[in-house]
């Protein structure tokens, strides 16, 4: 019975987090609910929070199936419970992990900030940007740049099966942003207009690749075909324990939504909603933990996780 | 830089003549520095004759050897050459706070000159041809501050073969710890002359007296296993090492007025010695070694006999269990969630881990098929399809010629490691980086399958640098009742070039899988960072 009421109120909170404010990236909204059960869960033991915290954080990923949230409770629990917890009484312990969540909170929700500072001074002036699909990094950045009085045009693509990326020419619009909408086909003829393309990702590997919405992998071999650097922006939270080989090798929980792995019976029917780019074709990583190059993505793994 | 050293000269003279009419009143730890200062003279006048005579040599050998053979011994030198220089420049400068305690200031001027005059000299002998043997040299100063010092790498022994100098070391030291020393067997291959090349047929047990009382019987045993190829493979040899060592340590006793934890160290080292006679050590063996080694330096002095002699013997044993066994575990576990139903799976010699990794797929059901890839003139494959069969996955079974024949039906690659360099190159059986070159043509994932235990500091960017030459009469093969190469000796110009190892580029392979874990081949110095941190 207590699960039940937990997961409604889970899927509730979190709902009502990403209505609450659109602009708040999955993973954040997922960090604030776990913080909320933290505080209400009666759990007795250290063991038996952790594996409550895990089992809240695979109900969010059945509402919202993205890399992001899935990583980002991962990352939230290692981060809390990361620490000596030494303190006899639990209420205690409770009190500490839930003063660092809020900690953690605090600092992811700068790291946009600290993303579009880094990246805003690889837009010089009079450049022609290529960008995929809807991304809030990648529109934080250009505001950043606009801001800064550079002058820039954009191409955004499609971005079928949601039309996503007219979204985001009409937020680009409204930053007096010269912007162009493209055919997801026509990244090939585009890209020789083109001086760089930036691309946000849902989640970055191990192996320094990255898994974005469908479409990217044509992009990145298109701009390694055209010598065009090829730049990500990623939250750190995005960072996921996973080592997809190719796109097989990514789990179909990612792929598709979750109503329609929940709905559907045959997948290879459903379109997938992601790929994976591997990391030969990534120039270079902008983080909240600093600009990287892909193989500097598995040390910041191994520090944050090990 | 020579001008330096002419006006060195004359005045380094005067000093000493200076000195000789003073003489009456040098003390006698002045005569002392003064005869260790002639000796280190005349001894840097003989290495100058002895380079000198190494060039006529080297330039009277055939043309086209000498080019290809000075070719990779100045690569590794050249990145040493810019070392030496910074030496040269700060040495005159502390010539000036000379050292106020000496009495006759004039003798430690000279000294410096005649210092700085030997560093020139060495600085431009290398600056001129790369020469290899340059460990005697930095061994003389003793005065000017550590700091001035850069760290001089030396090259190890065995892969200075064509060196006289080092050779006369190697034979003293041998000599010194009662070893025999095993001599080169056949022409060697002159971009491969820098490394030793033995036979099979005259292993150093022969020349070894019996019952040989310096080399315990455990170890004669193992050298012998090893030169013979009884036991091979990294994972076996590492294990064969430390069970052998175990009995070393039973056996056992400490002699009076000694520690234990100096004396048995002392006494493994001619061990050591004599098994890389037998056969170079691997990485692995290495790194078992240093582990050892360390273990028993730490034993504290008031440990009795008895119980040190079993926490070593633990500690032994925890050491195979853990970075042996378990983390063949780990691994496996690891390697089941990338091996998928349906999966076409190729592997190339025979690797402990991987044979393990497949079986214990296969024990959880997953469906695949393996093609088992193998290569003149060890043929590991066949134990490895043997290992397989055996169990019942089914196998197909080619010869490294066909690889880019059957690679289009291949959706996977599992290797094995012999070790894994600190710059992320994977240094396994030779074929291996044949076999991931061609995979990455056919964008045919490539995993490599390695123990943390391997993990070795060296750097290495090609295979010639450092390699092990088996023995060239396994090339030779009896078809139809003839023995083309038989005679291959008495044929001047032909060589038999028999390699053990190669190194691959880490572009080639997509993933590693360690017991801590999936990394990327170019995360292994970030991995050995963290241990050597956890140590």
């Amino acid at each position: 019975i207590n699960k039940k009421f937990f997961f409604f109120f889970l899927v509730e909170y979190f709902r009502a987090q990403m209505m609450k404010d659109p602009d708040m990236a999955s993973a954040v909204a997922a960090i604030r609910t776990l913080l909320e059960f933290l505080k209400r869960d009666k759990g007795e033991t250290i063991l038996g929070l952790r594996e409550s915290l895990t089992w809240a954080t695979d109900c969010l990923t059945g509402v919202d199936s993205s890399v992001a949230v899935s990583s980002g409770g991962e990352l939230f629990l290692r981060f809390i419970s990361l620490t000596s917890l030494e303190h006899q009484d639990l209420s205690r312990c409770k009190k500490v992990m839930e003063e660092r969540g809020e900690l953690f909170l605090e600092k992811i929700s700068m790291s946009r900030t600290k993303v579009a500072k880094l990246c805003h001074t690889f837009i010089k002036d009079g450049a022609k940007i290529l960008t995929h699909s809807y991304s809030r990094v990648v529109l934080r950045v250009m505001e950043k740049a606009a801001a800064e009085k550079k002058r820039f045009s954009v191409y955004v693509t499609e971005s079928q099966p949601d039309s996503a990326g007219r979204q985001m020419a009409e937020a680009l619009r409204k930053l007096n942003v010269p912007v162009t909408v493209v055919l997801d086909a026509a990244v090939g003829y585009v890209l020789e207009k083109v001086d760089l393309v930036i691309v946000g990702a849902e989640g970055v590997v191990e192996s320094g690749g990255i898994i974005n919405k469908i479409g990217t992998y044509q992009m990145a071999l298109c701009s390694k075909a055209h010598n065009k650097p090829f730049y990500v922006v990623a939250e750190s939270f995005k960072f996921v324990r996973l080592y997809p080989l190719n796109q097989q090798d990514v789990p179909d929980k990612f792929k598709y939504k979750a109503d329609t792995l929940k709905t559907v019976q045959n997948l290879s029917e459903e379109h997938p909603m992601i790929d994976y780019t591997p990391p030969s074709l990534i120039t270079l990583l902008f983080t909240d933990l600093g600009v990287l190059t892909p193989s500097a993505v598995s040390d910041e793994l191994i520090k944050l996780y090990l | 830089m020579a001008d330096s050293g002419e006006t060195g000269g004359p005045v380094k003279k005067d000093g000493i003549q200076q000195a000789k009419t003073e003489g009456k009143e040098l003390t006698k730890e002045e005569k002392q520095r003064l005869r260790k200062e002639k000796k280190q003279q005349k001894k840097s006048k003989e290495k100058k004759d002895e380079k000198a005579s190494q060039e006529s040599e080297k330039e009277k050998k055939p043309v086209s050897s000498a080019s290809p053979a000075s070719q990779p011994p100045t690569q590794p030198i050249t990145p040493k050459a810019p070392s030496a220089v910074p030496t040269l420049v700060p040495v005159p400068a502390s010539e000036t706070p000379a050292p106020a305690d000496k009495p006759a200031k004039s003798k430690a001027e000279m000294k410096a000159e005649r210092r700085a005059r030997q560093e020139a000299e060495r600085a431009s002998k290398q600056g001129k041809k790369g020469e290899v043997g340059q460990q005697a040299a930095p061994g003389k100063p003793k005065a000017p501050p550590s700091e001035l010092q850069p760290v001089v790498k030396r090259l190890p022994e065995h892969v200075q073969v064509d060196n006289p100098e080092v050779l006369k070391k190697l034979a003293k030291k041998l000599e010194r710890q009662q070893i025999p020393l095993r001599s080169d067997y056949g022409y060697k291959v002159s971009l491969f002359s820098h490394l030793h090349q033995y036979s099979r047929k005259a292993p150093l047990t022969q020349q070894l007296s019996i019952p040989s009382t310096v080399i315990h019987p455990a170890i004669v045993r193992l050298g012998l296993q090893y030169s013979q190829g009884i036991v091979a493979g990294s994972n076996a040899r590492s294990v064969a090492l430390l069970h052998a060592f175990k009995q070393v340590i039973r056996d056992y006793t400490t002699p009076p007025n000694e520690e234990l934890s100096r004396d048995l160290v002392n006494k493994l080292k001619p061990y050591i010695s004599f098994l890389n006679q037998c056969r170079p050590l691997s990485a692995s063996m290495g790194n078992a070694i240093k582990y050892i080694k360390k273990e028993i330096s730490n034993i504290p002095s008031q440990c009795k006999e008895e119980e040190a002699k079993s926490k070593l013997l633990n500690c032994i044993d925890r050491y195979i269990d853990e970075k042996i066994n378990l983390a063949a575990k780990a691994i496996a576990k690891s390697s089941i969630e990338k091996i998928s139903d349906g999966d076409v799976i190729l592997v190339y010699g025979c690797s402990s881990l991987v044979n393990h990794i497949l079986c214990e797929a296969f024990e959880k059901n997953r469906k695949f098929r393996v093609i088992v890839v193998d290569s003149r003139p060890r043929l590991e494959g066949r134990e490895a399809l043997r290992r397989l069969v055996q169990r019942g996955i089914s196998c197909t079974y080619v010869l490294i010629s066909a690889v880019s024949y059957i690679l289009p039906e291949v959706s996977k690659v599992f290797l094995g490691a012999h070790a894994l360099l600190a710059n992320g190159y994977v240094m396994s059986r030779v074929g291996t980086s044949q076999i991931a070159l061609v995979a990455k043509a056919f964008n045919v994932p490539v995993l490599v399958c390695c123990e943390t235990y391997k993990f070795c500091e060296r750097v290495q960017t090609d295979s010639f640098v450092s390699n092990e030459l088996d023995d060239p009469d396994d090339l030779i093969v009896t078809r139809k009742g003839k023995t083309q190469l038989e005679h291959w000796q008495e044929v001047p110009s032909l060589g038999l070039l028999n390699l053990v190892y190669d190194v691959t580029p880490p572009d080639f392979v997509d993933l590693v899988i360690t017991d801590l874990g999936m990394i990327p081949c170019t995360s292994v110095p970030v991995v050995l960072r963290v241990k050597n941190v956890d140590q």
